[in-house]
Formats: structure tokens, sequence, C-alpha cells
């Protein structure tokens, strides 16, 4: 009897002892790895986090930006296959975007996975412990810089995009972030770029090509100040011009006037004598450039899902189909066809011209006349036999910058800004660029906005601006232009291919709000605000 | 975790360096999920323990089930695991067996059932809802939850068949006069306004599809006699459906299976597949819709075997102490609708059901011959 009661007192106790140490048994620490809480430590730590929001700056994840502005424009078609390889493009080429677009999604996709690994840093710097002086603003200067650029993506896309400048401690929170006016995401753009542009070094050393640089800093918000300039026609947007701010300092044309003037006289950079060296993929980071998005095969890249394709991806979308005789070509897939109004803005004579355009019907003895074909292709960026990675998939490894922002861009841009203050200056700036091509003989005493748009096509043809070109322009020039493009030469066979294209002004250039996100967030959060896809 | 995959170059020379970032959101206040489970059972063997009859009714509990929820990609990282309710599990199982010598034969036979029904409870978020799994490429949220409904079914729009002419499109008309799918032409989808809003959209979602068997059973049978052994297994799943995203649906010019064969041609020539063509305004590929689920319910032969045995002496006299050979065969036979390849699909929590190609469970045929010495 009593020997059960002490059994029974045993058990007891031993459930109250195991009960009250189950919680210690149950919550451990990784025994290896590194989690959010312990990892961001050291100088190191933090340059690995800085890079990952450059990644974010640089993937492609089948929504380029670059290459859907082009596809978008006058100056390329969507090509492929067929009318429906690549549907998400071929919608954006014909003006019926649907909310189930799958470059909306991805490109908002990555652009918010940026402005999170932004986010996480801001927040993660104070833990880091700083011992070289300076480095802590300048990677919150590069860090900043990125999260605008990415939320400049989102504006110019979207329109109307819910802010996020943090790390929320709750992924419910995350819900309810509603959509913020176009106004309020260039104020946050603004603020990051004045942010960077005060701390950011003006030269870079050979072995920090790709960083952000102050140069490129104001050459970014010279290129925003005009699009939200030329936007603020559009009523629905509720843009003004002239009044782009952060709350204190205001971005306007006296402003990028003199931050263009100070990039030009910095001798930071210059014009390379020869246009078709400048596209030589021996001839990276050069002297024209400002801003490179660096791609190499170092990585040896070959996952499909779009995340780690650390080559430029779009040299293969580019390139010709079924090659055959010009070795130097690696086949691709035929996107974004250079259009006959492209080639036929050219003078004559101009050495940009087939720089710009590779004529597959002049040096191709055949090769797959595939979707909306031209003869053209993009011939600055199309892959080439010559640089097929050393490992990985080869389309994923082509180790070709693209050329985000280029020293003739500053020039003309500067010409823009000063046409109208100073024409002798802004002729100046312009017959820099224009007679590297065409020679001292070619240059113009007094010059245009229209000679300026003309110089920047012929100039950056294949280069994803001139979508944003015309689109500041406004929406009748933008008809004009694009309608103007789908105008078939004589004789040509393929005709249907271009049929059927229906400008639709309302877009503002602009993508639908992915539908899979309206459906995550909680409802009644995001809506279509574009006026092409409300009711969508 | 850290994961170290954002890979971006430095430098004219483009060094490597592998950037870094948590591999997912992380959450804090994440809680252990737990069960509780109530069970009636029943244990029967009677017949001289030949029969023996076994009942269970089960009600189980799960609060703070462990799921990985989508998140709005805003977020900016994959999703965080997180409690996201609870669900009750309730069903019967039952299992009768029979075992009996009769003379020299051996007899082994033994049928099982269950009945589940899984209903969610709550759901720990302001919305008592999940959203998630993507169909096939270029579709998105197939799969939803939300109280009432089982962890996780089919959410899409519901169809009615194919426009047969200019007529019935123009028919098509919500309150307002206006047409409800404009860009139809003959031979696209009909969906179903279930909003009434006179627009095809997500509004008009609705569950389409359940990935859960009403019945899963199976039948054991066995039987030994001068020599011979034969044994076969059949297993079936009743009652559930799949979701078809076998095709690129974004991607008009991929293939198609045969069955497209079928498709709409001219008035009166399908109810059922839509037109084939590159260009299609009306979405009918795209739109998630019960145009892809399709009947799961299968009965399928796992393994059936045969095999003879040498009498002892037979073998012992030629040195062996035991000689058997069979034939043997492995998912031999199935009966099901399902037009996929294979109808068990399986799948994840939260991802069950939806058939993205999966590769197909192979049929084998086995001949075989066991010595023992």
């Amino acid at each position: 009897m009593k020997k059960s009661i002490l059994y029974g007192i045993f058990f007891l106790a031993v459930m109250v002892a195991g009960s009250s140490c189950s919680k210690d048994f149950l919550e451990l620490e990784p025994k290896t790895g590194q989690t959010e809480a312990n990892y961001y430590k050291t100088e190191g730590d933090a340059f690995l986090a800085v890079t990952a929001v450059y990644d974010a700056y640089a993937v492609q994840n089948w929504q380029f930006a670059p290459t859907m502005a082009d596809i978008w424009s006058d100056d390329a078609f969507c090509g492929g296959s067929d009318a429906s390889d690549m549907s998400q493009w071929q919608d954006m080429e014909s003006f019926k975007m649907e909310p189930e677009n799958n470059s909306s999604s991805d490109l908002w996709n990555r652009c918010y996975s940026g402005i999170y690994r932004a986010n996480l840093y801001l927040q993660k710097q104070e833990d880091i412990a700083w011992t070289t002086e300076g480095l802590k603003a300048r990677h919150e200067a590069e860090v900043k810089f990125l999260r605008a650029y990415l939320y400049w993506d989102l504006v110019r896309h979207y329109g109307w995009v819910p802010i996020i400048t943090e790390v929320f401690p709750n992924v419910e929170e995350y819900k309810n972030v509603p959509q913020s006016t176009p106004a309020e995401v260039f104020e946050l753009i603004a603020s990051d770029l004045l942010d960077a542009v005060a701390v950011l070094p003006v030269v870079l050393p050979s072995s920090e090509k790709g960083r952000i640089s102050k140069g490129a800093v104001q050459a970014l918000m010279a290129r925003i100040y005009l699009y939200q300039t030329g936007m603020s026609a559009i009523n629905e947007l509720g843009l003004t011009a002239e009044q782009w701010t952060d709350g204190t300092t205001t971005i306007n044309k006296a402003y990028i006037q003199s931050a263009l003037d100070e990039v030009i006289l910095s001798e930071a950079y210059s014009l390379i004598p020869s246009y078709a060296d400048l596209f030589d993929w021996d001839n990276q980071n050069n002297a024209e450039s400002v801003l490179e998005i660096q791609y190499s095969d170092k990585a040896k890249s070959g996952d499909w899902g779009g995340w780690n394709i650390n080559g430029n991806f779009a040299s293969v979308w580019y390139s010709v189909r079924n090659p055959v005789g010009d070795t130097t070509v690696f086949a691709g897939w035929s996107f974004s066809i250079p259009t006959w109004s492209l080639a036929d803005e050219f003078e004559p004579g101009d050495p940009r011209k087939y720089v710009t355009l590779y004529d597959a019907e002049a040096n191709m003895t055949n090769y797959n006349r595939a979707f909306m074909n031209t003869g053209y292709f993009n011939g600055k960026y199309m892959a080439r036999a010559a640089y097929i990675g050393s490992g990985g998939d080869a389309s994923h490894n082509f180790p070709r910058n693209h050329m985000d922002i280029r020293f003739a861009d500053v020039l003309l841009m500067a010409a823009e800004v000063w046409l109208a203050d100073n024409p002798g200056k802004a002729a100046g700036y312009y017959n820099r660029v224009r007679t590297r091509a065409l020679g001292e003989s070619a240059a113009k005493t007094s010059i245009t906005l229209d000679d300026i748009y003309h110089e920047r096509r012929v100039e950056f043809g294949g280069e994803g601006l001139r979508k944003w070109d015309l689109l500041r322009r406004g929406l009748t020039y933008t008809e004009q232009k694009i309608n103007a493009s789908f105008v078939v030469p004589a004789g040509i066979t393929n005709a249907g291919d271009f049929a059927n294209r229906n400008y639709k002004p309302n877009t503002f250039g602009m993508f639908p709000i992915p539908a899979g996100e309206i459906r995550n967030m909680n409802a009644g959060v995001l809506k279509q605000m574009v006026p092409a896809y409300i009711g969508l | 975790m850290i994961g170290n995959s954002n890979i971006y170059y430095f430098g004219d020379s483009k060094t490597q360096y592998n950037g870094t970032q948590p591999t997912r959101i992380a959450n804090p206040s994440l809680r252990w999920e737990t069960s509780e489970q109530t069970n009636f059972g029943i244990d029967m063997t009677t017949l001289g323990s030949s029969l023996s009859v076994t009942l269970d009714y089960y009600i189980k509990k799960t609060k703070d089930w462990l799921v990985t929820a989508p998140v709005p990609m805003l977020v900016g990282n994959s999703a965080p695991i997180i409690n996201g309710g609870s669900v009750q599990n309730s069903g019967l199982e039952a299992e009768v067996s029979y075992r009996k010598e009769i003379g020299k034969l051996f007899l082994n036979v033994s049928v099982n059932g269950a009945f589940n029904k899984s209903e969610v409870l709550d759901i720990q978020n302001a919305e008592k809802r999940l959203q998630g799994g993507d169909g096939g490429f270029g579709q998105s949220g197939v799969i939803y939850a939300e109280v009432g409904t089982p962890m996780g079914v089919f959410y899409g729009i519901r169809t009615d068949g194919i426009f047969q002419t200019q007529d019935e499109i123009n028919a098509y008309v919500g309150e307002s006069g206006a047409k409800i799918q404009p860009n139809a032409v003959p031979g696209d989808i009909k969906f179903i306004d279930e909003s009434g809003d006179g627009t095809i959209s997500d509004a008009d979602r609705v569950q389409i599809g359940s990935p859960f068997p009403d019945f899963t059973g199976g039948l054991n049978l066995g039987a030994e006699s001068y020599g011979f052994d034969f044994n076969m297994f059949v297993y079936a799943a009743l009652g559930q459906e799949i979701y078809s995203a076998t095709r690129r649906y974004d991607m008009n010019g991929t293939n198609f299976t045969g069955d497209w064969l079928n498709r709409w041609t001219g008035p009166g020539t399908s109810n059922h597949y839509p037109r084939v063509t590159f260009v299609d305004n009306n979405l009918n590929q795209k739109t998630v819709s019960d145009f892809y689920i399709q009947d799961g319910s299968f009965i399928r032969l796992r393994n059936i075997s045969l095999g003879y045995t040498l009498p002892k002496n037979v073998s012992g006299a030629i040195g062996l102490s035991r000689l058997r050979i069979y034939v043997a065969a492995e998912n031999l036979y199935t009966i099901t609708r399902y037009t996929g390849y294979d109808p068990e699909i399986g799948g994840g929590v939260f991802d069950n059901g939806i058939d993205r190609g999966i590769y197909p469970q192979a049929r084998t045929v086995m001949t075989g011959l066991n010595v023992t010495f």
C-alpha cells in the first residue's frame, strides 16, 4: 500500500518535472547557419547585404524593364516564335494587358524584393560594428539610391503603389498598406536620391565599377525629373511640373541644370571616339559609362526560374532564331525586333545605324523569319558566340553589361533642360553627341526639341529609353509615333503579324496591378487606378 | 536563416560577391501546432478469431496549424511559416478482415475504408481566408481555404459550356444590358458571372472542387494452397477532384494533348473544348476555371503476385532448402476517368491535387526465382 503511494508520488514528480522543462526543450537555437537575428555584425556582412540589393537592381526575372520598354515603344516589336510566345509581352505590344499578366507580377515582385532587402539593410546597419570612416554613410547612400530606383520602376509602371520603408514585425501588417499617389511615391524617390547625392563619390576606382557614384545619382535625378515633368500633363496622375520635392529641396529645372553641368564639368566621364567601340563586349565600363548593370558568366548560372540568372539573359531574347551564315551570332529567340520606323530614323551614313541594328538579311544566308520579323535585331546586346560562358546554361551567362546610364544621355538631357534658357549651351552639348557619330560637319548652330528627340532615338536605340521619352512628350505624341511604327512597308509578306494593334492612350504606359497581389492583400486595399485597367 | 544566392559583380574584372538575405520572412511569434484527438472505436473478433472487425470514429482538432500561406509579393521575401488557424478532421475508419484455413487453403482477406471530412474552423488573419497554389504557368491562386471549407480547395470561375454563335454572346448580358464577355467570339468559353456585376473578374471565383477524397479504401486478398501463393492489393480513392495544370496556359503555341482534337470548330462541334487560337482575347486558357477540374476518383490494382514453391522433398533432392518462382506486377491497372497521366497527384499542404504534369507511376511486371540454400 505504502509502496504504491510512493510510486504515485514519484510518477507525479516526473510529470511535473517533465512539463516544467518542456519549453526549453522545444525552443532551440539552430546549431549551424546564421539567422536574421545574429547575422548582421561586421562590415563584411554589411557589404554582402548591400550586394543583395544590387542583385535586385540587376535581376531580369523575365521582366527586364529596358526590353519591355522597347517592345512597348515604337523602337521594337515583340517578336518571338508566334503570336502567343511570351504572351505577357505580346499583350503589352497590343495594349491589352490584363491583371494576370506575368510580366506585371514579375516586375512588381522584383521591385518589392529589392525594396525589402533595402529596408532590411537600413534597419540592420545599426547592428554593424563600423570601423571604416564613412563606410556606413556610403552603403546607406547606395541602398537609398537603389531603393529609389526600384520605386521609380514601380511608379512609372503602376503609378499608384503601396510605399513600404521598413520591415514589419508581423507579415499581416503588409496586407493593409494602401496605395500611395504617384506624387507621394515621387516624394520618397526624391528624398532617397537627395540623401544619396550628398554622400557618394564622384570617381570610382576600377575595382568599384558597377557601384553607385554621385554622377549616377545626378543623372538618374535628371531622367526622373524629365519624366515627372512630362507626365504632369496627365491630370489623373496628380503630378505638378517643377514640384518634385522631398518637402525641403525641390528638384526642378534649375536644380537639374546645375546637377548635369556638374556631372559634365567633373570630367569623370567622356565620350569615347568611336560609337561602335562603345558596344564592344571587350570595352565595358568604358569612359562613357555612368552606370552599368553588371552581368557575367562567373556564377555559372543555370536556374530557369529567373531569380538566379546572373548573365545578361536579354542577349538571348534578342538574338536571331536558327542563324545560318554568321557564326559570330549565338542563336536566340528573336524578341524585341527593331521596327522599320527606327531603321528609317537614321540619317544616311550614320554609323550608329548598323551598330544599333543587326541586319540578318544582309549578314546571314538563312535564319528563321519568325513572328513580326523585320530582318533587324538588337545589334548592341544580342548574344555573341565568342562570349559563351564557361559553365551553367549558355543562355544565362552572357557577360554583357547593360549600359543603364551613359554620358551621351547626360549631355542630351543637359541640352534639353538648357534648351529654352541657354540655347547656345544646349546646342554645344547636343553637338558633342551628334558630331561624335557624324563628324564636325554635322554640327548645328541652333536646335529644337525635335532635334534632340531625333538624336536621342538614333543614339539610344535598343537601350530601353525610348518609351519614357515618348510618354513624357505627351500621349498624343506617343500615339502618333506608335501608330506610325505599325505602318508596314510595301512588299512585306508577314503584314498580318502587325495588324490589330490598337494603341490605348489611357494605359499611360503602365501595367495593371497583378491580380494575385490584389487577392493576397486584404480585400479592397489594392485597386486598379490606371484608367485602362479599371474594372478588370 | 541567411542565404547567399543574391549574386552581383563589382569592378572591371567583375568579381563575384554572394549577397546575403534571409531565406524567408521570420516569424518570431510562431507557436507549436497542437492537436487533440477523440476516438470511439470497436474491436471485435469472432468466428473462432477468423473474422475481425475494427471501427474507429475520430475527431481531430488541430490548433495553430503550421502552414506556409502565401503572402503578398510586396512583403519582398518568401512567406513565413505561420500558425494558420484551426482545422477539424473527422471521419470513420473501418476494417474487416477474415483469416481462415479451409482444408489445404489458407485465405486472408481484408477490406478497409475511411470517410474523412476536413473543415477549417478558424483562420488567423483579418480576411479569415488563405489563398495559394499556382495552377499552370500563367495561372495564380488556384487554392483557397476559408472557415467552413476543407483546408485547401480549388477556387475559380464556373463555366457554362461554349458559345456556339455570336447570338449567344450578344444575349449574355448583365443588368445594364452590356455584354458580360465583350471579347468573346463563337468557340470561346462562357464563364458564369457569379457576382452579378456584369463582368468576368476575380470576384466571380467560387469553390469549384476539392482535392480531398470522400472515401479511401483498400482490398487485400491473399491465398495459399498446394505450394501456390496469391496476393493482391487494390486501393481506391473516390470523390476528389484534380486541377489539371498540365500545359503552359500563357502560351497557346505549345503542344496540346490529343483530346483537343475534339475542340470547337464550328457551331455544335463541342460544348466543352473551346476553339484553339493564338490570340485568346477571352482568356479561355489563362482563366482559373472549372474547365480544368476533372473527377480524380480512381481504383488501382497496386500489387498482384502469384508464386509457386516447390515441395520440400523436390527442392531438397536438388540440394536446396527452398525454391519459389513467382510473377508479380505493380500498378497493373487503374480505373479512372481522369485524362492526365496519373490520378494520384498528392502535393503538400495547401498545394494538393494540382497536376503540373506529374511523372506517372511506372507499371512494373516482374518474374523471379527465390532460392534458399
